[in-house]
């Protein structure tokens, strides 16, 4: 946090200045114009890769292209939007309920359900499916359980669904993914204040029709945000899909690249998925037109949970534990187990190596993506015009990309500095340096804070559109200059949102495989490209520390996140 | 000397004025009132005082030097102006001690800390300094917040709304002892509310506003007693409005009979115009006569804590009266008017 950048104030003396005409808010002449400068210059750094996609995504169309569009494109973009909408209704279904019951009532073990049902967030969604195939296929222990009880022979005596299809892809994404929504509609459930409650309770609503009419209403800018991210994360799934052989825009995108080595066909695909993405950012933005919340009177209204009885504690607790079973513990525990049946293969000097790999890319990423939401966050809040909002969504549009297709759209803008740097270099007949930018880990950190950088502005965002105006004017008339405003009132209150965003960007990293896969240097692998290879080769045993560790890293983060959101209970 | 002075000052937002050619004063040590219904431009003016706005036109003036005018605006944070908000404001991160410190720039930790302890003392906090704004209740905060704007020795103080989150038992109270200390520190100060009550409790003087004018100005009493027109008089509390014809320069014609004004009334003769009685202006006595040929009535009665609220029917108009006697229901009773300086509006509501 050293090298936060501070705002300039600008000195108005009253008399020197000529300003005409209209009336002008101080902060809208307040920011430096280095700040100013620095923000769009940083957005447009972070956009580069989008548009390098459109420029390529513009060029005419090559027959490998027009070939998809005449054979397979309908079924990918079918199976893409299908895979969608029932990724988000199952998540739905999912996440709901628990977060109702989370925010609302009392049941035993709630202090450890609160946390343990956000933890299949850890777990990567190709390892779950990995695992459940392994125990679902027809030589797996559930069919071989079922076929000695009922005497069944072979697979022609019963139907068994199978998992390697769309509805299983599904099912394993909204078992993974359904913590988004959970967290987010938790939150806002716990954050509607119990006078509501009672009021619509009153005016006759059973808590049910409560439930419906008046809770998930005002949650519903939460839960569209949390649809639209759990969205977003299921079009850029690669692994999950290509392991179930469901073909996808996705997978679509990197078999033309890697298959056909077209770069032309897989930037189009890429922009149709662009377009999805961006309906369901539309979608989160235009839930929240109207929201505009500050925090007021803290500490005042603590609600009290009611505690659950009977069958209705019975049906909680199911719930409950069925999705933190579901989507965590057994995945986990067989992973534990082929790690002690499998120790001595996985434990090995790779494993090192490749975990202190993953650790250096994720904490570059998480660093450069938490100082760029902050700078852009502040200047978004303290330049108040119609366009100081552009940066950030402009950051923000990284996320939309795919894993794979982000790698491309880095790849060009990366190749032609190393050429330019080259090129100067050897102009000034010093021996050249090589592929500094594309060639290195540099290529992987830059798409990782062009990928995840969103994530941490929506966080910075939503706490500093917390921290209520009045609390500006309040410092200033203190006599804080901008500069010092910043330092000391925003900064501190949005210490929360830089430390969420920063471990969010931190977990996104450590699982992040798409664009690792094709932006590593020569020889570099993450745990994340070693795991998948071996879950490819269907010996998924032998990297299952690699897997382990994957997963353990993805947790203490989002413990440490929970802990935080407890604090703020309290 | 004038603490502020804010002369023939325009506001706009986008295309829309808010303010227009506004003039106020507020003298060393004087507690104005600026009293309007939301919307009026009450906000605009604070933010244009505090500096976070441009004027399009005119000037503010803090202690005779100009900070605000259309060349440019003095940054807040050089102003000397202390702000009291109606959330508070109170920065959540930072303990009752820091907030209160906040603006103390120049000082050592010894003074800073002496400092902070006089004011706490002053706003009756001793003790709390280690609570987060969250662990006190609403008046508790809103006092920190006092503390924390008269910690630098502001020249102006600005409140907006104070004690509008503060429930009604504890707000009077802390409405005395607010005032109290302004004085006591010789604070110049500008409130900015919409209830009346508030006002005239809290501040020396009023300044009704309206579409972004100040339409009267001066002691809560004078303004209550003789509004420059209509518009201020209701505001200012309720009355009844009779139509009136000027008989000679001290009596009025009214459909109560003859009406005697303490003080001469500025319009010739002959003259329509309306009369405004506030409620408790009036008499009421039992109707003596047996058959009064067009008797007032009483229509309701409500105890309002310290006098009746009574509603007459007198012929087609119902007059609102404050009297301390309770009549039954449909009493005939015979109203009138205790001799004072009576307020009249001529047919454009101003006043005559």
């Amino acid at each position: 946090m050293k090298h936060v950048p501070t705002a300039q104030a600008n000195v108005h003396t009253p008399l020197s200045q000529t300003e005409s005409g209209k009336a002008r808010s101080i902060s809208r002449q307040g920011l430096s114009i280095y700040w100013r400068a620095g923000s769009w210059l940083l957005a447009l750094l972070l956009f580069t890769p989008v548009l390098a996609l459109i420029y390529e995504a513009s060029a005419p169309t090559g027959e490998i292209f027009a070939h998809l569009r005449n054979t397979v494109l309908g079924t990918y973009i079918l199976n893409t939007v299908l895979l969608i909408s029932g990724v988000g209704i199952l998540g739905l279904i999912l996440a709901l309920p628990a977060a109702w019951i989370m925010a609302n009532s009392e049941i035993p073990g709630k202090r450890y359900l609160q946390w343990l049902l956000v933890l299949p967030l850890a777990m990567p969604s190709y390892v779950v499916a990995y695992i459940y195939t392994d125990l679902l296929e027809y030589a797996g222990p559930v069919q071989r359980l079922l076929r000695d009880v009922t005497g069944w022979e072979s697979a022609a005596d019963y139907y068994f669904p199978d998992i390697r299809s769309l509805g299983g892809a599904i099912i394993i994404l909204a078992l993974v993914l359904y913590p988004y929504l959970y967290l987010l509609a938790r939150t806002a459930f716990m954050e509607h204040s119990q006078s509501q409650i009672l009021a619509s309770r009153l005016l006759g609503c059973s808590p049910i029709s409560s439930f419906l009419r008046v809770s998930i209403p005002m949650a519903r800018p939460a839960i569209i945000t949390g649809l639209a991210l759990m969205g977003i994360e299921t079009l850029g799934d690669f692994a999950t899909v290509d392991y179930f052989a469901v073909p996808t825009l996705t997978t679509a995108v990197y078999d033309t690249w890697l298959g056909y080595g077209s770069l032309n066909a897989a930037a189009k695909l890429s922009a149709i998925m662009l377009v999805v993405v961006m309906l369901l950012i539309s979608m989160e933005k235009y839930s929240r037109r109207r929201q505009q919340l500050y925090q007021k009177n803290t500490g005042q209204d603590h609600k009290k949970a009611s505690s659950l009885k009977g069958w209705k504690k019975a049906l909680a607790l199911f719930w409950c534990w069925m999705l933190v079973s579901l989507g965590f513990l057994l995945p986990a525990m067989v992973l534990l187990d082929y790690v002690f049946r499998y120790f001595s293969d996985s434990w090995n000097i790779e494993l090192l190596t490749y975990s202190l790999n993953s650790l250096k890319v994720s904490l570059g990423a998480a660093t450069f993506a938490t100082l760029v939401a902050l700078f852009l966050g502040l200047y978004q809040r303290l330049q108040k015009s119609r366009f100081s909002s552009i940066p950030s969504r402009l950051v923000s549009t990284g996320y939309a990309l795919p894993g794979n297709v982000l790698a491309i759209g880095v790849l060009t803008p990366l190749t032609l500095s190393d050429h330019g740097l080259n090129g100067i270099i050897m102009a000034f007949e010093y021996p050249p340096v090589g592929l500094v930018f594309s060639g290195s880990i540099f290529a992987i950190i830059f798409a990782y804070a062009v990928r995840f950088s969103a994530v941490a502005v929506g966080s910075v965002e939503s706490s500093l559109g917390r921290v209520s105006p009045s609390l500006d004017m309040a410092s200033r008339t203190l006599g804080c200059t901008p500069s010092e405003m910043v330092r000391r009132v925003h900064i501190p209150m949005v210490r929360k949102g830089l430390l969420t965003g920063f471990l969010l960007v931190f977990i996104e990293s450590m699982k992040e495989l798409p664009a690792a896969l094709l932006l590593r240097p020569f020889g570099f692998e993450s745990l994340a490209t070693w795991v998948f290879q071996f879950v490819s080769d269907e010996k998924l045993e032998q990297a299952a520390l690699a897997a382990l560790i994957l997963v353990l890293a993805g947790l203490v983060p989002l413990i440490l996140l929970n802990r935080s959101l407890e604090a703020e209970q309290k | 000397m004038t603490a502020l002075n804010i002369s023939g000052l325009s506001c706009q937002y986008d295309q829309t004025t808010v303010l227009s050619n506004l003039d106020l004063q507020v003298e060393d040590g004087e507690i104005v009132c600026l009293l309007g219904r939301s919307g009026c431009g009450k906000t605009t003016l604070l933010k244009a005082i505090s500096g976070l706005l441009q004027p399009s036109a005119g000037s503010i003036s803090l202690h005779g030097r100009e900070v605000s005018s259309a060349r440019g605006t003095l940054p807040p944070e050089q102003r000397s102006i202390g702000m009291i908000f109606q959330d508070y404001a109170l920065f959540p991160h930072l303990t009752v001690f820091h907030n209160i410190a906040f603006g103390l720039k120049d000082l050592s930790r010894k003074d800073t800390r002496k400092r902070v302890e006089e004011m706490l003392e002053l706003v009756n906090l001793s003790g709390l300094e280690k609570r987060y704004p969250h662990e006190l209740s609403g008046g508790q905060q809103q006092r920190v917040a006092i503390a924390r704007a008269l910690a630098n020795n502001p020249s102006l103080l600005l409140l907006d709304e104070p004690f509008s989150n503060i429930d009604s038992q504890v707000r009077q109270r802390l409405v005395r002892e607010i005032r109290d200390i302004l004085k006591q520190q010789k604070v110049a100060g500008l409130f900015v509310t919409h209830s009346r009550d508030e006002g005239f409790a809290f501040a020396d003087s009023v300044a009704v506003m309206h579409e972004g004018k100040i339409l009267q100005r001066g002691r809560s009493f004078d303004v209550y007693n003789r509004p420059a027109n209509r518009f201020v008089a209701e505001f200012m509390g309720s009355g009844n409005l009779l139509p009136c014809e000027i008989i000679n320069s001290r009596t009025v014609s009214t459909p109560l009979g003859l009406v005697e004004s303490s003080k001469e009334i500025a319009a010739k003769p002959g003259q329509v115009a309306e009369l405004f009685i506030r409620p408790q202006m009036f008499s009421i006595e039992k109707c003596q006569c047996e058959n009064p040929a067009d008797p007032a009535q009483i229509k309701s009665q409500q105890f309002m804590g310290t006098n009746l609220r009574t509603e007459v029917k007198l012929k087609e108009s119902i007059l609102v009266v404050e009297n301390s006697i309770p009549f039954p229901e449909s009493t005939a009773v015979e109203l009138s008017v205790q001799p004072h300086d009576l307020v009249l509006f001529d047919q454009k509501g101003h006043s005559l």
